[in-house]
């Protein structure tokens, strides 16, 4: 859906942004979806650079007032909505570069890095239509960050079934929680045996994987998707009102990117062979699983 | 450095939980440990507490408790009052990055390991959102450190001022801490709590905050409140609560 602002905003041809980039060993590179090595004590340390036409910015924002105007850098933490102090320059110049530094102790997971042009003052006799509050954001963009590797993707934990109560001969168990309303962090987590040497060895290996490491993951990746999109399923009406970033919500959207349409899959007597089938194809779809091509 | 924290995964925690069903206050603190076989720690990124550490800091703590009333029931004010105090005591004594403090194991692993006492004297056991951490703002720990994070105002010589802490009820926190979007900004939250401290304007501060809290909802969508000085967060918020009827 566009994002519709109560008041006029800059032609989005009059701002180029460009790419993040990240210092890796004094070295500026393009920021990927993920930092590689991060810990708690690494401070990120990002650049950033915009070019504006900024009479264009004024005259299509209707803000020729010369209201002061600034770029702000900054970063969310999606898991806690932690918000970093953002860098703010003033909007005078056509090209700006920006270093931002992301201090560990106040990081997440995963962060958002947002880039916004923001009015910094109240515009007391604003026209109708034309931004007023400081703070009014008349343009932004951003990107997402994992910080703590792919791996966080999903909670993991390797340990002893026995301990657990669990099959002891069993591979994986994926713990999902009874209601689909508790945030999907800390409510769902995928448990593997440490008994099982070998698919440890597969999981906790991030590349390289050997053939028969592959097929372990592979044959995992199939089996949590079915399971996931199994427990949506026997509660799919309940999901539709769903917080955002609860588990029903997860579920409901894996359910949606796997099956065509989930619901027809929701009667007590479905095949469940065929209901498998149809779980494993899309998985293999969207890329969890084994690819045939 | 910062610390790291035993973690219980939810599993375990579950079955804990279950196992802890029935035993009295008492002989929860008894059962208490400071270290647990089956816990993990994040890999890298800080130094694991010891667990001396971590008895400490449970001592700590069921002393603040005994102060309103631990181990005896308690009433309403003194459980509030220990929740306070307690966040500031918890927030002091873990030193946690905020990744760390978002991890759910840390806090089951408090709950449920290290200080089930106190979980079972603060809120009894009718809700497993206290002791197994799911929701930040819900569990009996995780909620008063990330409070204490929200609410902290250093000082010019360098301490910590949690005054404004101290004057929110319980109702006033849920309102802004359960909205990630205004406790994700300490200084947006913190001039919501100034403002409905300073004057409510003759109505209840939760009826400022239950129509304070939407209009400010509303206008995140559009304004960022963390490019404004501490005098232009406090004018909006004002005018919001103004225009609400309040303040």
């Amino acid at each position: 859906m566009k994002d519709v602002k109560p008041f006029f905003v800059p032609a989005t041809a009059a701002i180029r942004a460009h790419s993040w980039a990240h210092l890796v060993d004094d070295e500026w590179e393009q920021l990927g979806p993920y930092v590689e090595n991060w810990d708690y004590r690494s401070r990120l340390r990002l650049r950033s650079a915009i070019d504006a036409d900024m009479p264009e910015v004024r005259a299509t924002a209707r803000l020729t007032d010369q209201s002061p105007l600034s770029w702000s850098f900054g970063w969310r933490a999606t898991d806690t909505g932690l918000i970093g102090e953002p860098v703010l320059v003033d909007a005078t110049d056509e090209h700006v570069q920006v270093d931002v530094d992301v201090p560990s102790e106040r990081a997440g997971a995963t962060i958002v890095l947002t880039r916004r042009l923001v009015l910094r003052r109240d515009r007391m006799f604003a026209q109708p239509g034309e931004a007023r509050w400081a703070g009014s954001i008349l343009w932004s963009d951003e990107t997402t960050v994992r910080l703590t590797g792919q791996g966080a993707a999903f909670p993991t934990e390797v340990i002893d079934f026995r301990t657990l109560g669990r099959d002891p001969g069993s591979s994986w168990y994926l713990d999902l929680p009874v209601t689909p309303d508790v945030p999907a962090m800390g409510s769902m987590i995928l448990l593997i045996n440490s008994a099982d040497t070998a698919l440890v060895a597969a999981v906790t290996r991030s590349r390289r994987h050997t053939d028969l490491q592959q097929m372990l993951i592979d044959s995992m990746e199939e089996g949590v998707v079915e399971e996931f999109v199994r427990w949506a399923l026997t509660r799919w009406p309940e999901l539709e009102e769903a917080e955002p970033d609860s588990v029903g919500a997860a579920g409901r959207t894996l359910a949606n990117r796997v099956l065509p349409d989930p619901e027809s899959w929701t009667s007590p007597d479905v095949d469940s062979m065929a209901l498998r089938s149809a779980i494993v194809d899309g998985a293999r779809r969207i890329g969890f699983g084994r690819s045939l091509s | 450095m910062s610390q790291l924290w035993p973690r219980l995964n939810p599993a375990l925690a579950r079955m804990l939980f279950t196992e802890l069903a029935g035993t009295s206050t008492e002989n929860l603190a008894t059962a208490a440990r400071n270290e647990h076989a089956q816990t993990t720690y994040a890999a890298t990124g800080g130094a694991r507490v010891s667990p001396r550490q971590v008895g400490a800091l449970v001592t700590e703590l069921r002393t603040t408790a005994a102060e309103f009333g631990y181990p005896t029931p308690a009433d309403e004010s003194e459980r509030i009052g220990f929740d306070r105090a307690a966040a500031e005591v918890l927030f002091a004594g873990m030193d946690l990055t905020t990744v760390e403090a978002a991890h759910r194991g840390v806090w089951n692993f408090v709950a449920l390991v290290a200080a089930p006492d106190l979980v079972q004297w603060r809120f009894g056991r009718g809700n497993t959102e206290r002791w197994i951490a799911s929701d930040l703002t819900r569990h009996m720990f995780a909620r008063l450190w990330w409070q204490a994070l929200t609410f902290a105002v250093p000082t010019s010589d360098g301490r910590t001022d949690f005054s404004l802490l101290r004057g929110l009820s319980e109702s006033d926190l849920n309102q802004i801490t359960e909205r990630r979007s205004l406790a994700g900004n300490p200084r947006l939250a913190q001039a919501v709590a100034r403002v409905v401290l300073s004057d409510s304007g003759g109505r209840s501060r939760r009826t400022v905050l239950r129509d304070l809290t939407p209009r400010l909802r509303r206008r995140l969508a559009f304004i960022d409140f963390a490019v404004l000085t501490d005098e232009q967060l406090d004018d909006q918020v004002r005018a919001l609560a103004h225009a609400s009827g309040g303040s």
